[in-house]
């Protein structure tokens, strides 16, 4: 079933009244099924519709220029058109550049500047592949004849529209080249503590201009959903992720199983209550070892308030991901930090060399309880001034990042062993 | 700058203004309150260069006018509000918002007419236009029946109708002549002016930047120099010198 749903905005009541019929009449030659219209009038009616179309946008909006009113014009709803994103096509009928009515509804000065800046004008303010500036028949023209030339050209958009339309839903694989963290072995020192990475994402547009990337498996399978699905059903980008085939299953599953965990696998088309409790086990730890480790790594960055705004997000897109196991999750990553707080901590050759070395005396030990040992700020602002350093190296800024770290020598001793300074990071 | 605590806790209703009865009314209204000097600070731009979305849930603003606050400072809190909102919302230019000022009991009339000039409300329902007026000794009642008959509107709507008042195109006319223009084009501009505010000259303080009142003074000289004594080349020199820092 094809249907459509239109705004016309026409000051006008003759000619919105032939709009509307003449609309529905080319519409239903294109074989719609369902035509729609809803109309205003004025250009706040007009951008008070726009505003509430936000989340069930017009599939095309039919817009006079001119709309009586010295204060606002067309322009004014074609911005919160493209602001709101409540249209996915306009059609700007204008006849600015032959009404003579515009100078007296404007005055000659604003018509003029109206007329020139038009084109320019609507196209920053709506994406130019959806918007079409159709010119309005002349009313000079006798009746006849501009009553054949609307619906000609009214046809002319209806045709538009149904190309336009396939293109509803955009997408395109894209390269994402991102910075990520390298995991040292325990004791190791790395070169770098970031290298790039590059991973295939899809950038899908759904309805009229929410773009959304996603990653690999994510965004094939919501592609996938959404070339299955009926081209009528509306469907915003903050809705996208909710109807994914995964999360559509969880959805039916819901109901019987009533299990966050059960539903998390079912949803992944595994059939859960089959298993026995070990299989079951095996599997949560399966799942969990996919990102746990990242988890991991990433809760420690934020326990020790050193984590950036991206690893944040990726954190929250890992528990996101993890779904009902992120409890889990949390509690393993607890269970982990208190046996490595209790485990004995084992001393690297340098350690031992310089335990050594101060241990007549003694102030100078750096154990935990002693003077020496660094407060939890200063271990902070050392980490910090370490990544600064790396990361000014490894973006090529190697000179700033040699005196970063012969400042950090050659005050470190102050940092490390005065365990009374308060720290200002 | 905006406070830090807005962006968990985002503000529905701004009361601006400072002194008892401001305190008193957002503990009532359960409003945020902001000190008028709030707005002199430079915006505050978040993290990655983004500006947080903080004013997001903002529906109406009070602006308690203070007894020593002049029209033209008003109208500036009331640009200076709107500039917030262009930036820290989603709409921007669009976000719907209430504006309400309440002026204290010993101003007069031409207070309210400066304002009213200065948001190109001239023969209009100025509720119907997004912007109300209560007096301090109006009462709570009072002031929340105004609050009731505002109909919230966005900036573009201050903007078009600014752009067709006849004050603002006069004096838009003026600063284009003298920046380009030859002395009789610039005379017929400061003539066009001086006809836009015939007997309210005082009102030109509120299109002036701050100092507003030592500026829109200085506006007046200028004007009257060129309408009375016509163009001479030092006065033209100085009129293009000065003109970009007097007007807003």
């Amino acid at each position: 079933m094809k249907s459509v749903r239109m705004l016309i905005v026409e000051d006008d009541k003759d000619l919105l009244s032939k709009l509307k019929a003449t609309y529905r009449s080319a519409f239903e030659l294109l074989e719609f099924d369902s035509v729609t219209i809803e109309q205003a009038e004025t250009a706040e009616e007009a951008r008070n519709l726009a505003r509430q179309a936000m989340n069930n946008p017009y599939d095309l909006v039919s817009l006079d220029v001119n709309l009586g009113d010295a204060h606002a014009t067309g322009l004014d709803v074609l911005s919160s058109l493209g602001r709101f994103q409540s249209a996915w096509m306009v059609a700007l009928l204008t006849g600015v550049e032959t009404d003579e009515s515009l100078v007296k509804t404007m005055g000659e000065q604003k018509a003029d500047s109206l007329r020139k800046r038009l084109r320019r004008d609507a196209y920053s303010r709506f994406p130019a592949e959806r918007l079409v500036v159709v010119e309005k028949p002349n009313s000079s023209l006798p009746i006849e004849e501009t009553s054949s030339l609307l619906e000609n050209r009214i046809g002319q958009i209806a045709l538009i529209y149904r190309e336009i339309d396939r293109l509803r839903y955009i997408f395109r694989p894209i390269k994402v080249v991102s910075l990520e963290r390298v995991k040292a072995p325990k004791g190791k020192k790395v070169e770098r503590k970031f290298i790039k990475t590059e991973s295939i994402h899809w950038q899908i547009r759904f309805n009229c201009g929410d773009i959304r990337t996603l990653p690999d498996k994510t965004g094939f399978l919501t592609l996938h959903h959404i070339l299955s699905m009926d081209r009528n059903e509306s469907l915003p980008a903050d809705q996208a992720s909710m109807i994914e085939p995964k999360a559509a299953k969880v959805d039916e599953l819901a109901a019987t199983s009533g299990d966050p965990v059960a539903e998390y696998f079912n949803s992944q088309g595994v059939e859960w209550h089959k298993l026995n409790q070990t299989e079951q086990d095996n599997l949560i730890r399966a799942a969990l070892s996919l990102r746990f480790k990242k988890y991991v790594e990433l809760r420690g960055y934020q326990d020790d308030e050193d984590i950036s705004p991206e690893e944040e997000d990726q954190l929250r897109s890992i528990v996101d991901e993890l779904g009902p196991l992120a409890e889990s999750a949390e509690s393993a990553y607890l269970r982990m930090k208190e046996s490595s707080v209790t485990e004995a901590h084992e001393f690297t050759a340098g350690e031992i060399v310089q335990n050594d070395l101060h241990k007549a005396g003694g102030d100078f030990t750096k154990e935990a309880g002693r003077k020496g040992f660094d407060s939890p700020n200063a271990k902070l602002f050392r980490k910090r001034m370490e990544r600064t350093r790396d990361s000014l190296a490894e973006n090529g800024f190697s000179d700033l990042a040699d005196h970063l770290r012969d400042y950090l020598m050659s005050t470190g001793a102050n940092w490390s062993y005065n365990g009374d300074i308060e720290w200002t990071t | 700058m905006i406070p830090d605590d807005w962006a968990y806790d985002p503000p529905r209703i701004l009361v601006v203004g400072d002194g008892l009865f401001s305190k008193a009314f957002s503990q009532v209204m359960e409003a945020r309150l902001v000190m008028p000097s709030i707005f002199d600070s430079d915006l505050l731009v978040g993290l990655n260069g983004k500006l947080p979305r903080v004013l997001n849930e903002l529906s109406r603003v009070f602006v308690i006018v203070g007894a020593d606050c002049s029209a033209a400072e008003t109208a500036c809190i009331n640009d200076s509000i709107w500039k917030w909102v262009v930036q820290f919302t989603e709409a921007k230019e669009e976000h719907l918002l209430a504006m309400q000022f309440i002026l204290p009991p010993c101003v007069g009339n031409g207070f309210r007419g400066a304002l009213v000039a200065s948001l190109a409300l001239s023969g209009r329902n100025s509720e119907d236009a997004g912007f109300g007026f209560s007096c301090m000794s109006d009462g709570l009642a009072g002031i929340l029946a105004v609050a009731d008959r505002i109909r919230p509107k966005d900036f573009v709507e201050l903007r078009n109708r600014r752009n067709t008042d006849i004050r603002r195109s006069a004096l838009e006319r003026f600063r284009a002549a003298a920046a380009t223009s030859g002395a009789t084009a610039i005379k017929e501009a400061a003539e066009s002016v001086a006809v836009a505010f015939f007997k309210e000259e005082h009102l030109l303080d509120v299109f002036c930047r701050k100092p507003s009142h030592p500026n829109g003074h200085r506006l007046r000289f200028l004007l009257n120099q060129f309408v009375t004594d016509g163009v001479t080349q030092d006065l033209r020199k100085s009129l293009s010198l000065e003109l970009p820092d007097i007007l807003i």
